[in-house]
């Protein structure tokens, strides 16, 4: 595992595919590369969590998927928001804000 | 097998769509890959690289795959046959540990399930009535001198009494047991029957499994004779014939009684050896009905139920009130000497005289069953110490942590299967052993059975277990971290600290729990010997008996002179066996609780009386003391021209009531107050020694007065003893030969050498004893293989630690000595732990012991010797192998 990259932050994950989502469907690897892009490489997404993440989201009934030609013309997965999910994307970056300014308060009050 | 197994696995995945999800999840992370590749290789690297690093940024693929069908559900069955198949295979390889895990719990689960089945069914069952717990027996206790509270049964009086006046039950019944010679037509035999009022087959909720019960006619005293069948006995004797009503027996004086009915099973429970039920109707005799019939010398139970939410207390606090009333108004206080009513916990009454056996048995079976746990604790320790280097490997190949748990728990519960099943086994055999001995020992107890509550415990304890063994090892590996270390592990010298320390803890509690058995186990050995070497104060050895009852005959010899040369001719009879030295008869049968040896007061003319004391009567013909060789030590012996009213007392009693003085020539009586107008003082005229009469443990018990009774007297029943010079079969044969020439009627039982009936007295405590000694001989094993586990596991782990030593100059000697320490160590910290438990949990035990303190240092300084030896041995072959360790050997290895 490189050192020099981070992971994204426990129970990030699930927050970032739903908002990577927002912007349009996608396959597990452009989900992945469009998290790794936005965030210039400050992240390196495993891939045993991130199909972990999304078949937990299916389960939820967050995502949808279905089969369909990808750019390079192969036949892959791709990802889409349902109605629950696009609703869950404000609560999850809600909470995410909530949960960072109570973190950044420590750091800065401790 | 495995073409079944594969069947099963292709419908399992049917039913879950399994193959379906399975392919696209294969077919997207072949596309993931492919994408990162093209990726690669347009940034210019070669294309076998570009394969290699996205191979290796995706993680591990196959931690990815367990994780998705985490979340599809269908994985738990997949697993499961994969485990299954896994354990079986690592079992299968290292047989040894499988082997000594499956003994080990199959012992302790046979050996607990067996005594809690014993426990349960005779003492904590419910009895099988409705609401046993309204369910009451009454008694009437008294305190004596030991302030240990004696029972007697309740009188026909009180019954009538309580049956009238209160109004918190909503039913009662009075019963009689007594021993009658029954014969069946096809045998003629002295068995326990009960008589029984009108009211008892309802107040127990017994039903007839054939025929019917008692009619209010039958009950009556003039009406013909009837008798119901117990179960067991339609079974024995008339196997389950249903024909058996309306045939007939003959009870004692040849009354014919016709069986109308056979009682349900459930009745056993109350009295397993009852054979036959008759009805008795109680006619009020006010002349009986004084306070020394009313409280003292009643064999016959009083049962009473409650009403619905009537409690015990008040219940208790009206019978004690009516009690009070009779006492006063109609008996004018006279008499009732410090007794008191008492209800009794029927069910605990039945399994008296086992109780506190089981609940010992019971608490050692628990303890094995600890020791046990600690050994295949440690076992599992050290083999998955072993296994770490594959389990380590198994966690870099994506088995997360829920995988191995769920392995090793596979692999246990096959382990406690087998154990499970092996200990039921166990325990059935267990089970037909304690039957044989029950029927020596408390032979009103029903038989055990295997219950399935029992087995239910016990299958939930075997759960607890599974799940504790299985896991524990792992989740301490797991905790030392040792497991996410592959490449270091086969090097890094032992298993971690923690995992070292908790198998320590292990082996030390072992040997504490097993050292408090072995405490426990010896203190009971020894006052098994304390009590074999008890000189009984007569010669056991020399002595056979014979008890005769004649009331069988007693129509045939009314005439008290007929009875009298009846009874002449058979002393005559058993003089003339070749080998009878000499011949007397004791109407108390020896070594028995026989009603007529209740404890009584006795006064002694001219002094105070002493409530305190209690004294037995035994009536015995002149010659009893040269035949059953009991010393006289004072005084004289009977002699045949003394009157009846002359007494020989023994040691105890002389002791207890004159102190120094001599008893010869004092006069005594069997009451509180001296004699009645028809009665006489008895006139002391010898001490005899101590005799043991009521067994061997009874020698500071309850002092006896011999009374002086002639061979033409003695009563419907007596036993007959007879001192011989040669082997007791021959003579008991020639005796059974002589009566019937005399009387073909009358039955002879109880024919034996009196040191048979001492060892049969002893069964209870040599059962127990032996068991307890077992167990603990079994705790002392199972520790020393614990402690030799460990000591063999640290010699295999420290190999080259020992290499080096010995490299670097370390002598054989010392390495040796250095492994011995490190066991030796173990076990003393374990002994001391052990000697503060056993210091602590012996005073349990002391109503068990006899002659022998709980802290006998004879007992304590053996089995520590014991133990260091044993320990000793144990430590010594992982010693030797250890100093064994050829250097070279490990250095190349390094």
């Amino acid at each position: 595992m490189p050192e020099n990259k981070n992971e994204v932050f426990q129970g990030s994950l699930e927050m970032l595919i739903l908002r990577v989502l927002q912007t349009g469907d996608r396959h597990g690897y452009g989900i992945a590369k469009r998290i790794e892009q936005v965030s210039q490489n400050t992240f390196v997404i495993n891939m045993g969590s991130l199909y972990t993440a999304l078949n937990r989201l299916l389960s939820k009934g967050h995502v949808e998927n279905y089969w369909d030609e990808a750019d390079t013309g192969r036949r892959a997965k791709f990802y889409t928001l349902t109605s629950s999910g696009k609703a869950q994307v404000g609560v999850e970056i809600e909470n995410w804000n909530a949960n960072i300014a109570g973190v950044q308060r420590i750091i800065d009050n401790a | 097998m495995r073409r079944l197994l594969h069947e099963i696995r292709n419908r399992v995945r049917f039913l879950f769509g399994f193959n379906r999800k399975q392919r696209e999840l294969d077919e997207e992370i072949d596309f993931h890959l492919q994408e990162a590749i093209d990726e690669l290789v347009e940034s210019g690297v070669s294309p076998e690289e570009a394969r290699l690093r996205a191979l290796r940024e995706f993680g591990h693929a196959n931690s990815v795959l367990e994780d998705c069908r985490d979340s599809w559900g269908t994985r738990v069955v997949m697993d499961l046959i994969r485990d299954v198949r896994y354990s079986v295979r690592s079992l299968w390889k290292s047989k040894g540990f499988s082997f000594a895990v499956v003994a080990t719990l199959a012992l302790c689960i046979g050996v607990n399930t067996t005594v809690l089945s014993a426990l349960y069914s005779l003492v904590l069952k419910p009895l099988p009535v409705e609401n046993p717990e309204r369910l009451v027996r009454l008694f009437n206790v008294k305190e004596n001198r030991n302030s240990n509270f004696k029972h007697s049964g309740s009188s026909s009086g009180q019954y009538l009494d309580l049956r009238e006046r209160t109004d918190l039950f909503e039913g009662s019944a009075f019963t009689w047991t007594l021993n009658k010679l029954v014969d069946s037509g096809s045998s003629v035999r002295r068995v326990k029957t009960l008589s029984v009022t009108a009211d008892y087959f309802e107040l127990m909720n017994a039903k007839p499994v054939l025929g019917r019960f008692f009619s209010p006619e039958e009950m009556d005293r003039g009406a013909a004779k009837t008798v119901v069948l117990s179960q067991s006995v339609w079974e024995s004797e008339y196997e389950s014939n249903p024909k058996v009503i309306g045939k007939e027996i003959r009870v004692d004086d040849n009354v014919i009684h016709t069986i109308i009915g056979v009682a349900s099973r459930s009745l056993g429970a109350f009295d397993f050896e009852i054979k036959y039920i008759f009805p008795h109707d109680i006619v009020y005799d006010s002349s009986r009905d004084v306070a020394s019939n009313r409280y003292a010398r009643n064999s016959n139970d009083l049962w009473l139920r409650l009403k619905p939410g009537v409690s015990r207390e008040a219940a208790l606090g009206q019978i004690r009130a009516i009690e009070r009333r009779w006492y006063e108004e109609i008996a004018n206080n006279e008499g009732r000497r410090n007794y008191e009513t008492y209800d009794g916990n029927v069910q605990f009454e039945i399994a008296d005289p086992l109780e506190g056996s089981l609940y010992l048995l019971e608490s050692s079976s628990l303890l094995i069953l600890l020791v046990g746990c600690f050994n295949v604790m440690t076992l599992s320790l050290s083999r998955v110490n072993h296994k770490r280097h594959e389990l380590s490997i198994r966690n870099a190949l994506g088995s997360g942590k829920s995988r191995l748990r769920r392995l090793m728990l596979v692999e246990s519960a096959f382990l406690i299967g087998a154990a499970a099943a092996a200990g039921v086994i166990l325990a059935w055999g267990g089970l037909y052993l304690i039957n044989g001995y029950l029927s020596a020992m408390s032979p009103s107890s029903m038989p055990v059975g295997l219950d399935l509550n029992v087995v239910a415990t016990a299958f939930a304890a075997t759960v607890g277990i599974v799940s504790v063994i299985g896991l524990f090892p792992l989740e301490i590996l797991w905790k030392t971290g040792l497991l996410r270390r592959v490449d270091g592990s086969q090097r890094s010298s032992s298993a971690g600290g923690l995992s070292r320390t908790v198998s320590n803890c292990m082996v030390v509690g072992q040997i504490a729990v097993a050292f408090v058995m072995l405490i426990g186990g010896g203190l009971l050995f020894r006052s098994f010997q304390n009590v074999l070497n008890v000189d009984p104060g007569f010669e056991a050895t020399q002595v056979v008996q014979g008890r005769l009852d004649f009331s069988t005959v007693y129509t045939f010899y009314k005439n008290r002179a007929d009875g009298a040369v009846l009874k002449r001719r058979i002393h005559e009879a058993m003089k003339g066996i070749p080998g009878v030295e000499s011949v007397s008869f004791s109407v108390i049968q020896m070594f028995s609780n026989d009603l007529r040896a209740a404890d009584q007061p006795s006064i002694v003319r001219g002094e105070e009386f002493d409530p305190s004391q209690v004294s037995i009567t035994y009536l015995v013909s002149p010659e009893f003391f040269t035949t059953m060789g009991i010393p006289i030590l004072e005084g004289r012996s009977f002699n045949a021209g003394d009157i009846q009213y002359t007494a020989i007392v023994d040691e105890l009693f002389a002791r207890r009531y004159f102190g120094d003085r001599s008893p010869v020539g004092a006069e005594i009586h069997g009451s509180h107050k001296g004699p009645g107008p028809k009665q006489r003082w008895h006139r002391i005229v010898g001490v005899a020694g101590r005799a043991n009469l009521r067994g061997l443990e009874q020698w500071d018990g309850v002092p006896i007065i011999y009374s002086n009774e002639p061979i033409e007297f003695g009563d419907l029943e007596y036993t007959i003893l007879l001192r011989v010079s040669r082997p007791a079969e021959g003579v008991v044969r020639d005796m059974r030969a002589k009566i019937h020439e005399i009387d073909p009627r009358l039955p002879l039982s109880y024919a034996g050498p009196l040191d048979e009936a001492l060892d049969e007295m002893l069964l209870s405590r040599k059962g127990i004893t032996l068991l307890l000694v077992s167990f603990a001989a079994l705790a002392l094993f199972l520790s020393l293989t614990g402690v030799y586990a460990v000591l063999a596991y640290d010699v295999s782990q420290r190999g080259r630690e020992i290499g080096i030593r010995k490299a670097l100059g370390s002598s054989r000697q010392r390495i040796h000595s250095m492994i011995l320490k490190t066991g030796l160590a173990k076990t003393f910290t374990g002994l001391g732990l052990g000697i503060v438990g056993a210091l602590f949990l012996s005073r349990f035990l002391e109503s068990f012991l006899f002659g022998v303190a709980r802290l006998d240092t004879a007992t304590y300084v053996g089995s520590v010797s014991l133990f260091v030896f044993a320990a000793l041995l144990a430590c010594y072959l992982p010693a030797r192998r250890a100093a064994n360790v050829d250097p070279l050997e490990t250095m190349a290895a390094e």
